[in-house]
């Protein structure tokens, strides 16, 4: 007879994530809100960019050379991408399961639509993986825009700062096409920009790898159902892996939630090394989506 | 060493927060834009939108009317409103606003 997870944990864990997405979504909104109240400078509230994590990485080219900062970037995207990058480096890139505002919008509109409307796609791997690849050519793109004309270039086609920024008369054409089609495969792919096209995303995956904590599946336990290959947002095959230890992962730790058997999908930390796999063989490799 | 998912939540706001206010502790976080010293602003593209008319005066080191007239506004013109707000009224751009300055 296999151990059942504790019910309430699993609410809990839920409920956490939620509200610290929740959290983030309306103090980002209260940031914009604020900057467009105020205005500016010394005397009003800074704006949106100053509290963009991706702005450390856009600024960080043009601080380091020049020790100024691109215009509506401050040290406080520094600070940010610091918090990001350590937070990342330690635990993978929890930063979007836990913390991204424009991440939470998106969870949020597919499931929605995945109750009310259904139509919903999950893109084959032969897409999947080489769209995936998107995100560092965006992520080039824009570095080398904003060092070559040492501005926030990416400003007036990011999604995030058109849906936060709460000024619809400085919102551009193109900002709001590529803000719609954001929505809309959100809608559709669950993250959808998250994992095809966010920068952010991109650099993340250069220190996820780094991470210390990951998570770990017990073979003795497993009874091989892919609960948690179906759970998860970032179509990352858990129920095929011993320690997942795949970039992609947000950990928004749905996989621990959905796994019927209590303490096969586990969270285990490594200070020196990344944790050893269970040595137990898999009963069975059979994956039952694909039947 | 496992870690319970909840705690895990816990460890992930509290390094993201921690290091943010060890930021704001050191005095690294730094969110306002401070105005330009007087005398160094070389181009429009030195003037941000959030300067007021006695802000963008006191950096180009010039009186309140003669920037008010090369900005091609009445001299009645209130000095504490913004650039931005200026040039919405005028339903012109801030940038075309600040061009100004330098024709």
């Amino acid at each position: 007879m296999t151990a059942q997870p504790n019910h309430k944990r699993t609410v809990a864990l839920r409920v956490a994530r939620q509200v610290s997405l929740l959290f983030f979504v309306a103090l980002i909104a209260f940031i914009s809100y604020r900057h467009q109240a105020l205005g500016g400078g010394p005397q009003g509230a800074a704006p949106l960019d100053t509290y963009c994590v991706f702005g450390g990485a856009a600024t960080l080219w043009t601080y380091i050379t020049t020790g100024q900062f691109i215009q509506k970037t401050n040290m406080a995207n520094l600070v940010l991408l610091t918090a990001a990058v350590t937070l990342v480096t330690l635990t993978g890139a929890s930063f979007c399961g836990w913390i991204c505002p424009f991440g939470a919008i998106q969870e949020w509109l597919y499931r929605i639509n995945k109750k009310l409307l259904k139509i919903t796609w999950t893109p084959s791997d032969a897409i999947d993986r080489p769209l995936r690849w998107l995100r560092f050519l965006i992520l080039a793109l824009i570095l080398y825009m904003t060092v070559s004309t040492n501005s926030l270039w990416f400003e007036a086609y990011d999604p995030f700062k058109m849906l936060f920024h709460m000024n619809f008369s400085e919102m551009t054409l193109t900002g709001i096409v590529i803000l719609g089609v954001t929505l809309l495969s959100a809608l559709i792919i669950e993250r959808a920009w998250c994992r095809y096209l966010c920068p952010l995303g991109a650099l993340f995956t250069l220190f996820a790898p780094l991470s210390r904590i990951n998570i770990t599946r017990h073979r003795a336990s497993c009874i091989n159902c892919h609960a948690c290959t179906k759970a998860c947002p970032v179509q990352i095959d858990v129920a095929q892996q011993d320690v997942v230890r795949d970039s992609q992962c947000i950990k928004c730790l749905r996989c621990i939630i959905h796994c019927p058997v209590a303490d096969t999908l586990t969270l285990d930390a490594a200070l020196t090394s990344p944790p050893a796999p269970p040595q137990t063989p898999s009963p069975s490799k059979q994956h039952p989506l694909s039947s | 060493m496992r870690i319970k998912p909840l705690l895990f939540g816990l460890i992930v706001l509290g390094l993201f927060g921690g290091i943010i206010g060890g930021g704001m502790a050191s005095g690294y976080w730094v969110t306002k834009q401070s105005l330009p010293s007087a005398g160094t602003v070389q181009s429009s593209a030195d003037l941000k939108g959030w300067m007021t008319i006695t802000q963008v005066s006191e950096t180009l080191q010039l009186p309140i009317p003669t920037v008010l007239e090369k900005l091609r506004l009445p001299a009645s013109t209130d000095p504490s409103k913004s650039l931005k707000t200026l040039a919405t009224e005028q339903q012109t751009t801030p940038d075309e606003l600040k061009a100004r300055l330098f024709e």
